[in-house]
């Protein structure tokens, strides 16, 4: 790549994470420092040291175990699907922009989750979005890794960074120390104008539109053969776009008039899917798709909309005003735009089914609970994390669906008064299958107790969350009343012991996973019977569960090949 | 006459064991020829099924359904393709999500449909006219899979397309198209 001279007349600066400026994944609550995403910010203490250490960012999820639960939110658009699978970001700030040379990403912990390297160029109001370095997953089990990736040589400045993560091929949790961003900044006031106004580039590399010149090729008129495209009636055309995705459609859009006409067709824009395309929407991409889809169906928006703030909420509010009577399926995981004027319009969407609003800083949820939050009653599946859903107003939400299904609350810490939320759960929505309230701050036992009376539930995430630490004899009654219970999450449930636990042992035969991470308490004797006794048993975490020898765990691993067996220890 | 029993001899099998209870029934091509076969496989097409129901046909006359818009060459592939494919389930309705993604075409059929352009479009129209659903997925998937990730000029160059826009008007669609296009 050309290095040019003007770099190296600049000076050299490396900087650490100042500050984080967005993520998607959490461990733990946004008071705990212990693996927070603020852990990135400064150098690093820990690398080239292996382990999980608390003082890294940690990803909640790993491996296929979330993927494959039936909570997981499905693709609104399988034809339009992200290659390399990224399944979460985080986007830092550094103290100085600078023309990137060199990041450095200190994994201490199941290495090698980063598949996507984003710099927010400066000055760039458009579409600020340039990709350093993209390439497959990797895995380098038991060591740590300091990554660094020789990254595409652009002649932009950069102060922001985002890495995207696809973990679902490690074998346990992934964690990040810092991350360095190394390159030059202007050293006189005329670099930096020379800079700004872009003009870099003109002296570095000729600018080419290396992507668009195939398009101007004049076309030559060689003997063309049939096209059988003509002998086609539109229906089936319609059939054959229907497979595309949504950049390959509107390329299909300046073939010809006639693929012109049939790639507009509302038919073909039921189901959108813009998470993918997130570093190219912008407001002309929303007035294009508000052209196209007149029956919308389902809609992602997730990680998108974040630099184009201005008209970008209201053009998102005009997508679903012109589609509220078909609208069931909706996502706006971290979308910044979601503000007053989108929460007042969901209500209006009363055909809801599934609604994932994970990670939004919802100032504006009691605006919407003060309006008609009883018009949306038709959701089978509630994703809320990291939101700032209160009580009442979860309750009003239950009591408003009473189809629901999919209830997850992970990380939302306004909520006091859970085991009066899971008694509303049990009397108003009888087909709940899965709770999850990972990390959340009021459930006793005496709440857990009433999931006995959800006959359908199959995936309980618990983890972290029993407050007084006694488990009482509440899952005696979890094992009696939930028999298809297929995933059970009761990390550091401190009080459960070998007696406590065995109910469910016994009586669960469903389970898939079980999580016991923590529970100091537990035998290893308890651990071998769940081995024995669980067919289905496919996860066993018991990390941080003292009583257990590594070569016991070996052992199992052996006998228990298709059993993945966690056991992390200090 | 010809019966593409002589083709495929698992299908014989099957049809010998089956003679009893499932009668065959004799399709005729645009060009004449009669293809004889068992009415189940038949019946993977609405259109014949349709037509059966309809005139009531009895089993025991020897009635022999035109085929019209088919020629013998298509005819043979098409019976070929359900043939092998007479025992798979029921295609599920038009689900939204289910049956969207083109990388799940079985090797028996990205074999089959190893053909010339002009015989996957017309497998794709008798797929249409007979109403085969799986099969009309399957070629209409694999003509999906030959447009992705191309440029609008290497789509015109790979099904021989005339480009019909002005130049403004094509520019203007460029515009219209942009949001997609990296910089």
């Amino acid at each position: 790549m050309g290095t040019s001279r003007f770099p190296e007349a600049m000076a050299r600066l490396e900087f650490y994470v100042q500050s984080v400026l967005d993520y998607t994944s959490r461990y733990n609550y946004s008071t705990s420092l212990y693996y927070a995403p603020t852990n990135l910010i400064g150098e690093y203490e820990k690398y080239p040291t292996y382990g999980d250490f608390p003082e890294a960012y940690c990803l909640r999820t790993y491996g296929k175990w979330w993927k494959n639960s039936e909570s997981y939110q499905p693709n609104y658009r399988p034809q339009d699907y992200d290659l390399l699978g990224a399944e979460d970001y985080v986007t830092v700030q550094f103290e100085h922009a600078l023309i990137p040379k060199d990041i450095c990403v200190y994994e201490i912990y199941n290495p090698g989750a980063v598949v996507r390297i984003w710099a927010k160029l400066l000055y760039q109001t458009e579409r600020p979005w340039a990709l350093l370095w993209e390439g497959q997953p990797e895995k380098f089990p038991h060591n740590s890794r300091k990554f660094h990736p020789k990254i595409k040589q652009i002649n932009y400045l950069t102060d922001t960074i985002r890495l995207e993560f696809n973990q679902t091929h490690l074998e346990y949790h992934y964690a990040v120390e810092a991350i360095l961003l190394g390159g030059y900044v202007p050293t006189t006031g005329l670099q930096t104008s020379v800079m700004s106004m872009g003009l870099l580039n003109l002296l570095t590399e000729p600018v080419t539109s290396k992507n668009q010149c195939i398009d101007n090729v004049s076309i030559t008129i060689e003997d063309l053969g049939t096209d059988f495209f003509s002998s086609l009636p539109n229906e089936v055309i319609l059939h054959i776009f229907q497979y595309l995705d949504l950049k390959s459609l509107s390329r299909c859009a300046r073939v010809n008039k006639r693929w012109n006409q049939i790639s507009a067709d509302a038919l073909l824009y039921q189901n959108i899917n813009l998470k993918p395309y997130w570093y190219l929407v912008n407001c002309d991409t929303l007035r294009y798709f508000l052209e196209r889809c007149k029956t919308l169906k389902k809609l992602d928006l997730s990680w998108c909309g974040s630099d184009d703030v201005d008209g970008f909420g209201n053009l998102v509010v005009s997508l679903l005003e012109a589609n509220f009577s078909t609208l069931t399926h909706l996502s706006l995981g971290n979308c910044k735009f979601v503000d007053t004027e989108v929460v007042v319009r969901l209500i209006f969407c009363s055909e809801l089914v599934d609604l994932r609003l994970r990670n939004l800083s919802w100032r504006d949820m009691a605006l919407w609970f003060s309006s008609s939050w009883h018009k949306i009653n038709k959701l089978t599946a509630l994703d809320l994390t990291s939101s700032d859903i209160d009580d009442n107003q979860l309750i009003l939400l239950l009591k408003a669906n009473p189809h629901l299904k999919i209830l997850i609350i992970d990380l939302c810490e306004k909520l006091q008064k859970l085991d009066q939320v899971v008694q509303v759960l049990v009397d108003c929505n009888k087909q709940i299958s899965t709770w999850s309230s990972w990390k959340t701050l009021s459930l006793t036992a005496e709440g857990v107790r009433r999931f006995a009376n959800c006959p359908n539930i199959k995936e309980l995430d618990l983890g972290w969350c029993l407050i007084n630490k006694d488990p009482g004899n509440c899952l005696h009654f979890i094992a009696e009343g939930c028999p298809q219970l297929k995933r059970l999450i009761l990390s550091e449930w401190r009080g459960l012991n070998d007696a406590l636990i065995m109910p469910v042992i016994m009586s669960c035969k469903e389970l898939t996973q079980l999580d016991l991470l923590g529970n100091k308490n537990i035998t290893s004797d308890t651990f071998k019977k769940a081995l024995l006794l669980l067919p289905k048993l496919r996860l066993l975490d018991i990390s941080y569960c003292d009583s257990v020898q590594q070569e016991e765990v070996n052992a199992w691993r052996q006998q228990y090949p298709h059993i993945t067996i966690q056991n992390y220890i200090i | 006459m010809s019966t593409l029993n002589t083709v495929k001899s698992p299908a014989m099998n099957v049809n010998f064991f089956a003679f009893a209870i499932m009668p065959n029934i004799k399709l005729q091509s645009s060009d004449g020829e009669t293809f004889e076969i068992d009415v189940e496989i038949a019946k993977c097409s609405v259109t014949i099924k349709t037509m059966l129901e309809d005139l009531g046909m009895d089993e025991e006359e020897e009635e022999v359904v035109p085929l019209p818009n088919v020629n013998s060459a298509i005819l043979r592939k098409v019976i070929q393709w359900a043939t092998y494919h007479k025992d798979d389930p029921p295609p599920p309705e038009d689900d939204d999500n289910k049956e969207k993604r083109t990388d799940d075409i079985s090797s028996w059929d990205a074999d089959f449909l190893k053909v010339d352009q002009g015989t996957l479009f017309e497998l794709i129209l008798a797929a249409n006219y007979l109403d085969i659903k799986g099969l009309l997925d399957v070629t209409c998937k694999t003509v999906a899979n030959m447009i992705k990730g191309k440029a609008p000029e290497e789509i015109r160059k790979t099904f021989n397309i005339k480009n019909d826009f002005t130049p403004s008007e094509e520019e203007q669609v460029r515009k219209e198209n942009e949001w997609c296009e990296e910089k």
